[in-house]
């Protein structure tokens, strides 16, 4: 019978097979099988780390907007100084919510709305001009806090020389006023969502399917940690243009403190992958996925190379001085060695972690079948 | 009767190859049609600004903006003509060519059903498709027949088998076999399934559906072409495939199976079913009937048995037979190195992904530079790229190129860090870090750059 024999074949062909055979290197029992409380994890990633940092970065935002419209009204250096306090605190406390890029915040392109950085001073300067207050283009590099540093710092070296656009013409006020309207209006309507039906809803879409909210952390923490990597560090420091930096090309570059903002966003990342409060609890995070699953690399634990290299490069981070710029400009090799020292997590937080946890990175998604 | 007389020259009925040439022609216009419409001409070709090539086909190049709106117009009009039987030669050519060219372009979008549609294209210029119920018949009556000969049939039945049991030969893996990788990945993806997505919680049923997969691949041609099983096999494809269709994002692989694994049945069986379309599209009797006188013997230049054509026929099958094995010629895991992966209807068989960064120097100053992908490549191609080492070379000499042309380097080196995690384990380092790939060249020869 032909049957049979095409039964026989397939299964001398499949002692070919065992005979090839080799040892799995994983030990933890079922690859992509384990009994980690999604749900718990999500839940303490809502109610300990999304939930109350937005809270904070919205009441930021709001007295940025009453410091903002006070200075606008009333364009004097004490009122442009405090301005300038509550918009740092804004732009740090951003460095948290920054990797929460994707439901509420996705619907408003959060993200692109509040950092597109470097600012293209040019394109701002022309919209200014023509009094074109229109921010809907998550493309445009206008907008945000890096133009509010370049109108609160940049238009003249000097508060009084900065009094004075404030002081003469409508414009720049009017173009302010506009932006800090516009971070507001999004972050309300990202709070609003989370705080609504959104957070119950992140809770429950367990799995690992594109979509589900294992798939939307560690999307949003790599994203996020590309970011920090390539426009935080890399481009200023050169690498990535023959070896000259770009002092300008910088977060902060006209307030200065684009050091303190970077390590502000990589201990954010590192928080959320500890699903660790702001200077509170380590509740369950990503951190206990991989215990759980007990992912191993090369032999070593994969939890274990990852927090090491997290705190390696805070660390690192730390011996910077306070402008990015200036090191950039001066003291090269420092922001190239922090450079490097964050590239070397990148693997594993974005290959490696989502492939033992059987997650698929899906802001890289196929444009078109597969087979 | 010898065999060739058999299964090459015995005149057979046509019917059979009249329902592929149509549901072939509707597909691949319905497929075309749908590309177009989901913008993905835009993002596979207008997007990119580089693209990759397959090994010999360097020299096939993106036509420009317009042209390639043309080209997919191209393949719309000559899939309709296919299926409708008009100027079926010239228009079974031109589907050949043009949609040959658009797989060409970008390597990046491989996929092996796109290879076997380039095939099944071929193929068709030379099958007189078009002798019976086309308006080619309609123009010109004398075209008509009742019968061709047997290989005009019988070479499409091969082509199915064929994808069939290498398909399920390349399941015959470990990977696949004792970890039901990747169905281990894929099926809990896919919890959300109406009735079924309960199921795909449990580890057990992706070892189920690894098994089953393999086992389906090995043995339904075999099934298909006996007469006694060959129904109930037919509605284990039709299962198979829509299962394929609801779990993955496959595209038109399924429809091309359920649709040409029809050429399996009797010539009585697709006579049935004309009859039965004409009746309920009320075609008047006759008029599209095949028809009873068999003017077969005036159609020599179809017959399988002249020197020529069974040379060619001979040297395709064995091309088939053998190409999709070539891969035995090299050492190492194939799912890891993707050595001879393409063209072996190797379908959904292993969850990769990567990462590569590449390095640049000069050789004539301290000039260097890390590379930013998304500068050259889109998302995809860089996912791509990151897991084929030939991507990675092709990309590797772009990049040399590109420098020595706009930066002024001299003899520039080019290295990466790449790292590939694979079926859910951690990653490992992919590509040699201390080879300069500037000045390796890709041929047939082992990969000794690759790691193993």
């Amino acid at each position: 019978m032909r049957f049979s024999k095409l039964l026989l074949l397939s299964f001398i062909a499949l002692t070919f097979v065992l005979s090839s055979c080799k040892d799995d290197e994983m030990t933890g029992g079922d690859p992509c099988v384990s009994n980690f409380n999604q749900k718990a994890m999500f839940e303490n990633v809502a109610d300990n780390l999304i939930l109350p940092q937005l809270s904070d970065f919205q009441t930021k935002v709001n007295s940025l907007e009453v410091d903002l419209t006070e200075f606008v009204n009333n364009p004097t250096e004490e009122t442009l100084l405090s301005t300038r306090v509550s918009f740092k605190s804004a732009w740090l406390q951003w460095q948290n919510v920054a990797q929460y890029s994707f439901g509420p915040a996705e619907d408003v392109f959060l993200r692109n709305s509040v950092n597109n950085f470097p600012l293209d001073v040019e394109a701002m300067q022309a919209k200014i001009d023509n009094e074109d207050t229109d921010f809907s283009s998550p493309d445009a590099y206008d907008k945000g806090f890096p133009a509010l540093d370049y109108l609160l710092y940049g238009l003249e070296v000097g508060e009084s020389g900065v009094l004075t656009f404030y002081q003469t013409e409508t414009k720049y006020s009017t173009y302010l006023s506009a932006i800090i309207s516009d971070i507001k209006e999004r972050t309300d309507a990202v709070v609003a969502k989370w705080e609504g039906e959104y957070r119950t809803a992140f809770i429950e879409n367990t799995g690992t399917a594109a979509g589900t909210s294992l798939s939307l952390i560690i999307n949003g923490l790599n994203q996020n940690y590309e970011l920090i990597k390539r426009e935080k560090l890399g481009v200023p420091s050169g690498v990535l243009t023959l070896g000259f930096a770009n002092p300008t090309k910088v977060e902060a570059y006209w307030s200065g403190y684009s050091t303190a903002l970077v390590q502000e966003a990589l201990q954010a990342t590192k928080e959320l992958y500890l699903g660790q409060e702001k200077g509170g609890l380590d509740g369950l995070g990503l951190d206990d996925y991989l215990q759980e699953v007990n992912a191993l690399k090369a032999g070593d634990k994969l939890d274990d190379l990852i927090q090491n290299q997290f705190d390696v490069a805070i660390t690192t981070l730390a011996g910077l001085g306070s402008s990015l710029s200036n090191e950039a400009e001066n003291n090269k090799a420092s922001v190239e060695s922090a450079y490097a020292e964050v590239a070397k997590n990148l693997v594993n937080l974005k290959t490696d972690l989502p492939s033992v946890l059987c997650v698929s990175i899906t802001y890289i998604d196929n444009p078109s079948d597969s087979d | 009767m010898t065999l060739t007389e058999k299964y090459l020259n015995q005149p057979t009925r046509i019917a059979p190859l009249v329902t592929f040439r149509v549901l072939f022609g509707a597909l691949m216009a319905f497929g075309a049609i749908r590309f177009w419409a989901n913008g993905w001409i835009e993002k596979l070709y207008l997007e990119p600004t580089f693209f990759f090539k397959f090994y010999g086909f360097e020299w096939v190049q993106m036509p420009g903006e317009t042209a390639i709106y043309g080209l997919f117009a191209l393949i719309i009009l000559s899939a309709l003509c296919i299926m409708l039987g008009l100027f079926y030669r010239i228009s079974t050519l031109l589907f050949f060519l043009s949609f040959t060219w658009t797989q060409l372009i970008d390597a990046t979008n491989y996929l092996n059903h796109y290879y076997l549609v380039c095939i099944l294209a071929f193929l068709m210029i030379f099958l007189p498709a078009h002798r019976s119920h086309s308006l080619d018949v309609l123009r010109k009556p004398s075209l008509k027949r009742a019968k061709v000969p047997a290989w005009c049939i019988n070479i499409l039945i091969f082509q199915f088998c064929c994808v069939y049991f290498f398909a399920g030969l390349a399941k015959l893996n470990y990977e696949w076999l004792f970890r039901a990788m990747p169905m281990t990945i894929w099926l809990p993806e896919r919890t959300d399934t109406p009735l079924l997505g309960y199921f795909f919680q449990f580890r057990w049923v992706a070892f189920a559906f690894s098994w089953a997969g393999a086992l389906y691949d090995l043995t339904i041609w075999g099934f298909l072409l006996n007469r006694k099983t060959r129904a109930i096999a037919y509605i284990f494809v039709v299962i198979f495939h829509v299962l394929t269709k609801v779990l993955f994002n496959i595209g038109l692989f399924p429809v091309i199976m359920i649709f040409g694994t029809l050429i399996f049945f009797s010539a009585e069986w697709h006579e049935r079913l004309w009859q039965y379309i004409s009746r309920i599209t009320r075609v008047k009797k006759g008029s599209q009937r095949i028809s009873q006188n068999d003017n077969f013997e005036k159609s020599p230049p179809f017959r399988g048995g002249g020197g020529l054509s069974k040379m060619a026929i001979t040297l395709f099958i064995t091309f088939q037979l053998l190409f999709p094995l070539r891969h035995y010629l090299y050492s190492g895991d194939i799912l890891w190195t993707e050595e001879a992966y393409r063209f072996g209807w190797r379908v959904m068989l292993v969850e990769k992904s990567g990462n590569a960064t590449f390095y640049i120097k000069d050789s004539a100053s301290t000039k260097k530079q890390e590379i930013v992908n998304g500068s050259h490549l889109t998302f995809y191609q860089e996912k791509q790229m990151a897991i084929q080492p030939d991507f990675i070379l092709q990309y590797a000499h772009f990049l040399k190129e590109e420098y020595e042309t706009k930066h002024g380097f001299k003899d520039a080196t080019v290295t990466v860090e790449s790292y590939v995690a694979m079926n859910g384990r951690s990653s490992r380092q992919f590509i040699d870090p201390t080879i300069n790939l500037s000045k390796i060249k890709d041929t047939f020869a082992p990969r000794k750059w690759v790691l193993p």
